[in-house]
C-alpha cells in the first residue's frame, strides 16, 4: 500500500531512528494492517531504505517474539497516533529501560 | 587464592572460552550440522525432482570466514566480493533461539510467495521476498557449504552456493 504524502515525513523520522527500530515498526505495521492503516506507510519506507540495494539484498524480518512485552508496545503506538511511531516506540523503550534486543526475540534473513 | 588455584582457574576459563569459540568454528565440519543443514536444503529440491545439493568444504570455509566477520561486527550484510562466484543466504537471530533446521526453513518457507517465472519477478507481490528460496532450488546450483558465527547476542548462519543462483532474467528451474 502506498501512502506517498505520509511517507515523506516518516522517512525523516526513521532515518533519524535506529535502523532496527524502523524494522520493528515495519513489523508492527504488518501486524496491525487491519486496525492501524496509517502505519502501513512503513512498508513503503522500509522498501525505500533498501531501494538502492541489489535485488538479492532484500532484508526481511521473519520473526519477532516479544511475549508479554508486545502488548504494551502496541498500546504505546496506538496512544501515540499522530506522532512519529518511531519516536513513540523509542520513548516507550526508554521508559522501560533497555534495548529492544532485551525484550524481543529477533530473526532476520538477508 | 594461591598460585596453584589461580592457575587452575585460568586454565578452566581458557578451556571454556576456547571451547565456546571452537564450538561455532567446528560446526562447519561437524557431520550432524552438515546433515541437518544439507537435508533441510534438499527437502525443497526433492519436491521439484532437482538434483540434491552436495556439501562443499571449500564453500563452508568461505562461509565460516564471513560468518565470523558478521558476528564480530554484529550486523547482517552480504559479501560483495563473491558476486558471480558464489551465492549467499544469511540468517541471523537471537542467540540460542533458533535451531539450524529452523534457520534454513525460514528461507525455504518463502516458497509460499513464489510464483514460477523469471527471476526476480517470480513472486506473488512486489514486496514479497523469495530470493532465499530460489537460491535453494536454483537448477544449476549443485553444492553448498554453511557455517555459524556467534557473538553471544546473535547467531549468524551463512550458506554459500555454487554455481550461484538468482540470475536476473533466468528461471530458477
Amino acid at each position: 500500500m502506498r501512502q506517498g504524502s505520509v511517507g515523506a515525513d516518516l522517512v525523516q523520522d526513521l532515518v533519524h531512528a535506529d535502523a532496527q527500530v524502523a524494522l520493528i515498526i515495519y513489523a508492527f505495521s504488518i501486524a496491525d494492517d487491519q486496525d492501524l492503516r496509517g502505519f502501513m506507510a512503513y512498508e513503503e519506507v522500509y522498501l525505500d531504505l533498501i531501494g538502492d540495494w541489489p535485488v538479492f539484498d532484500q532484508v526481511k524480518i521473519i520473526e519477532i517474539q516479544g511475549g508479554g512485552w508486545l502488548g504494551p508496545f502496541q498500546s504505546a503506538l496506538y496512544e501515540g497516533a499522530g506522532r512519529a511511531p518511531g519516536a513513540v516506540f523509542e520513548d516507550h523503550l526508554g521508559s522501560v529501560g533497555g534495548s529492544f534486543e532485551d525484550f524481543f526475540q529477533l530473526g532476520f534473513c538477508l | 587464592m594461591g598460585w596453584k588455584s589461580l592457575s587452575v582457574f585460568c586454565l578452566a576459563f581458557f578451556t571454556n572460552f576456547m571451547g565456546n569459540a571452537q564450538t561455532a568454528r567446528s560446526l562447519s565440519k561437524d557431520s550432524i550440522f552438515i546433515g541437518v543443514v544439507l537435508r533441510q536444503h534438499n527437502i525443497y529440491r526433492e519436491v521439484l525432482q532437482l538434483p540434491s545439493l552436495v556439501w562443499s568444504s571449500n564453500l563452508a570455509a568461505d562461509a565460516q570466514a564471513w560468518a565470523d566477520h558478521l558476528a564480530d561486527i554484529n550486523k547482517g550484510q552480504h559479501d560483495l566480493d563473491i558476486r558471480g562466484k558464489e551465492g549467499e543466504n544469511i540468517f541471523w537471530g537471537t542467540a540460542g533461539a533458533y535451531s539450524f533446521s529452523d534457520m534454513v526453513s525460514f528461507w525455504g518457507n518463502e516458497k509460499k510467495f513464489f510464483v514460477y517465472g523469471v527471476f526476480p519477478d517470480c513472486k506473488a507481490s512486489g514486496s514479497a521476498v523469495v530470493g532465499h528460496y530460489t537460491q535453494i532450488v536454483w537448477k544449476n546450483t549443485r553444492s553448498v557449504g554453511c557455517a555459524v558465527g556467534r557473538n553471544g547476542k546473535m547467531d549468524y548462519l551463512v550458506c554459500r552456493y555454487a554455481a550461484p543462483g538468482n540470475i536476473v532474467g533466468e528461471k530458477p528451474y
